[in-house]
């Protein structure tokens, strides 16, 4: 049983497939984001909330149409014949997969989480709130990961859309939480830049949460023998 | 077009366009309309600065836009977008990273100094000096400073990829297809609504957070510089336009200033700020239109000491802030005409900053990162490039710097 990939050239080939298979869609949704950004900018109360709003429904959408994309969409097509047929491994394709569906996550992660720290560093806004933002982002990003690692190990359409209506019925909560927790304590009003102990521990959780769904995906593959 | 040679005009406007830059920073010391916001604000002041300094100003970023467009797709056009990507990294995003907190932190211990020990200072000078005797200490406030034009840079880079991704190349054959006239009347009025949303003249976006005016505004003048270079028969159908671009510009810029001084309030206000917007609009494109038709025309040959400004016009640029400002704050208290002050701060800061370059900057590995990896005038001849074959009148050419990886 091997949690590896036999052929890291082979991986490098399939990432770069998915990525230009779904780079059309992912440019729109760029475009949209920095759109978003801009609107945030413009210093209107109405057009930062729609900025705000759109910003987190592209980044909902984007996790959950490339899964639904690249992952399920190509199993209904009966694409698995067609990849037994090439020279790969299961794991080979795994990595693929998760690699592939990560970097093109990221992209727009990176553009959106950047550009929010970047809005609170860089206006009057007080500097507390990007505590906040990291908070929510690193939860959006251990979500898209969750989402990910279920729908690689079910491949299917009705358990990725319950763990999809799940994790975002979870969002709402979370950031609500967060806000006005006096457990968390964030002092979203304040000058100063601190990561309390719940902060960091909301921090360490997200990325054990991540590491425990991609460990146990991993593990569920190297057990496959075959594609069926 | 050219894919192997130094494209001479292009590369002596953007040396020019940054060189403005530090000429019209000068001159905000001087600008009655900035006395109260600007940190070196001297006494000295005059409304010729002002008419004079922010006409320039209206187009040499515009202008600087196009250039970079223009590179831009070149650098597409040699090494794909991944090329694009690798170069505008290292070229653009890497100094960004660098010489962002230096200009930062020397323009604040600058300024705090200033403020503290100046005998007659500025308005902000003395908002600061008052500020810190009553808190304590000033605020760090993250910005990008004189450097936002790299973060923009890097933005139009990524859109380059959501525009070639999209497909939005084909606009460029259609509207190429269309009357020479068209562009030049129409993308203005399109324009003017980003510029509406902003105070005339429009202030630098300094912020990380993208601004959306400066997003549509100035990366409409990169798209239009990408397809120049695709297509640059389209700049000498332009060519007969040039003295009514130039006398239309100048109207448009009179226009403006004459409007701005009359009075105005409530909804008469909304109607004229979108007026202004569409007369600075009208104004920056055709000046930047004028600007690119002047430099095709005498600008396109090569010259080694426009090679020499235009290799040390990026690292004047990026330093150029916090030497002027050490100048400028130094003269506050020295009795001198503000002509004399300004072209001592002018030729000072230019001093200082070329001669740092010369001896530095340009042959040490700063030099490689600005510059690009220097290839000592090794002309490339004959079937290089398709200009080669078509423009008998030069003699040698160049790898561009900005393609050595």
């Amino acid at each position: 049983m091997s949690w590896f990939a036999t052929d890291a050239a082979m991986v490098r080939r399939l990432v770069l497939k998915d990525w230009q298979v779904y780079q059309k869609q992912l440019a729109g949704y760029v475009a949209g984001m920095l759109l978003a950004l801009g609107l945030i900018g413009l210093g209107h109360s109405w057009a930062a909330g729609a900025g705000a709003l759109l910003l987190l429904v592209l980044l909902v959408v984007v996790g959950s149409y490339s899964i639904q994309t690249l992952l399920l969409t190509e199993r209904k097509q009966q694409n698995v014949p067609f990849i037994m047929s090439l020279p790969v491994t299961p794991m080979d394709v795994y990595w693929g997969k998760l690699l592939a569906n990560l970097a093109i996550y990221l992209v727009p992660f990176t553009v959106v989480a950047g550009g929010m720290i970047a809005m609170v560093l860089s206006t009057p806004m007080p500097d507390g709130l990007v505590v906040w933002t990291v908070l929510i982002a690193a939860f959006l990003l251990t979500s898209f990961c969750v989402l990910l690692c279920v729908a690689i190990s079910c491949s299917s359409e009705g358990w990725n859309i319950f763990t999809m209506i799940a994790l975002m019925t979870l969002v709402g909560p979370f950031i609500l939480w967060v806000t006005r927790s006096r457990q968390v304590g964030l002092d979203l009003e304040g000058e100063s830049l601190v990561f309390g102990p719940v902060a960091i521990g909301l921090l360490a959780a997200d990325v054990l949460v991540v590491v425990i769904a991609i460990g146990v995906t991993s593990w569920l593959h190297a057990r496959k023998s075959s594609f069926l | 077009m050219t894919v192997g040679t130094r494209i001479h005009y292009m590369d002596n406007l953007r040396a020019l366009a940054m060189l403005a830059g530090v000429v019209f920073h000068a001159a905000l010391a001087h600008s009655p309309l900035l006395h109260s916001y600007w940190p070196t604000a001297d006494t000295g002041s005059s409304e010729v600065v002002d008419v004079v300094a922010w006409f320039f100003h209206l187009f040499r970023m515009p202008l600087f836009f196009v250039v970079a467009g223009f590179f831009a797709a070149l650098l597409v056009g040699r090494g794909g977008l991944a090329g694009l990507f690798h170069n505008r990294l290292a070229r653009v995003g890497r100094p960004l990273i660098v010489f962002l907190p230096l200009v930062t932190i020397s323009l604040r211990l600058l300024t705090l100094h200033a403020a503290e020990t100046a005998g007659h200072p500025s308005p902000v000078l003395e908002w600061i000096r008052s500020h810190v005797q009553e808190n304590g200490a000033l605020p760090w406030s993250f910005s990008l400073a004189h450097l936002w034009f790299l973060w923009y840079l890097l933005l139009f880079t990524l859109l380059t990829w959501v525009g070639s991704t999209l497909e939005l190349g084909r606009v460029g054959p259609w509207l190429a297809a269309r009357p020479a006239w068209v562009i030049p009347l129409a993308l203005p009025v399109l324009l003017a609504p980003a510029l509406a949303l902003v105070t005339v003249p429009w202030p630098a976006p300094e912020s990380f957070l993208p601004a959306l005016w400066a997003l549509v505004y100035f990366g409409a003048h990169f798209a239009l510089g990408y397809q120049l270079f695709h297509r640059p028969q389209w700049l000498d159908r332009l060519r007969p336009g040039l003295p009514a671009m130039l006398f239309g510009a100048v109207a448009a810029y009179a226009g403006l200033a004459w409007l701005q001084d009359a009075p105005s309030d409530g909804s008469v206000a909304l109607w004229r700020h979108l007026i202004h917007a569409v007369l600075e609009s009208y104004s920056a494109f055709w000046m930047t239109l004028a600007s690119l038709l002047a430099g095709r025309r005498w600008l396109d040959g090569h010259s080694p000491a426009m090679r020499w400004l235009a290799d040390g016009s990026y690292w004047v640029y990026l330093v150029h802030l916090p030497v002027l400002f050490a100048i400028q704050y130094e003269l506050l208290d020295v009795a001198m005409v503000w002509p004399a002050k300004f072209a001592v701060s002018v030729a000072g800061t230019l001093a200082i900053s070329f001669l740092s370059y010369a001896w530095c900057i340009r042959r040490t590995v700063f030099g490689r990162w600005l510059d690009g990896r220097r290839v000592t005038s090794t002309p490339i001849t004959g079937a290089a490039s398709e200009e080669a074959a078509g423009a008998p009148k030069k003699s040698h050419f160049y790898l561009p710097r900005n393609l050595r990886r």
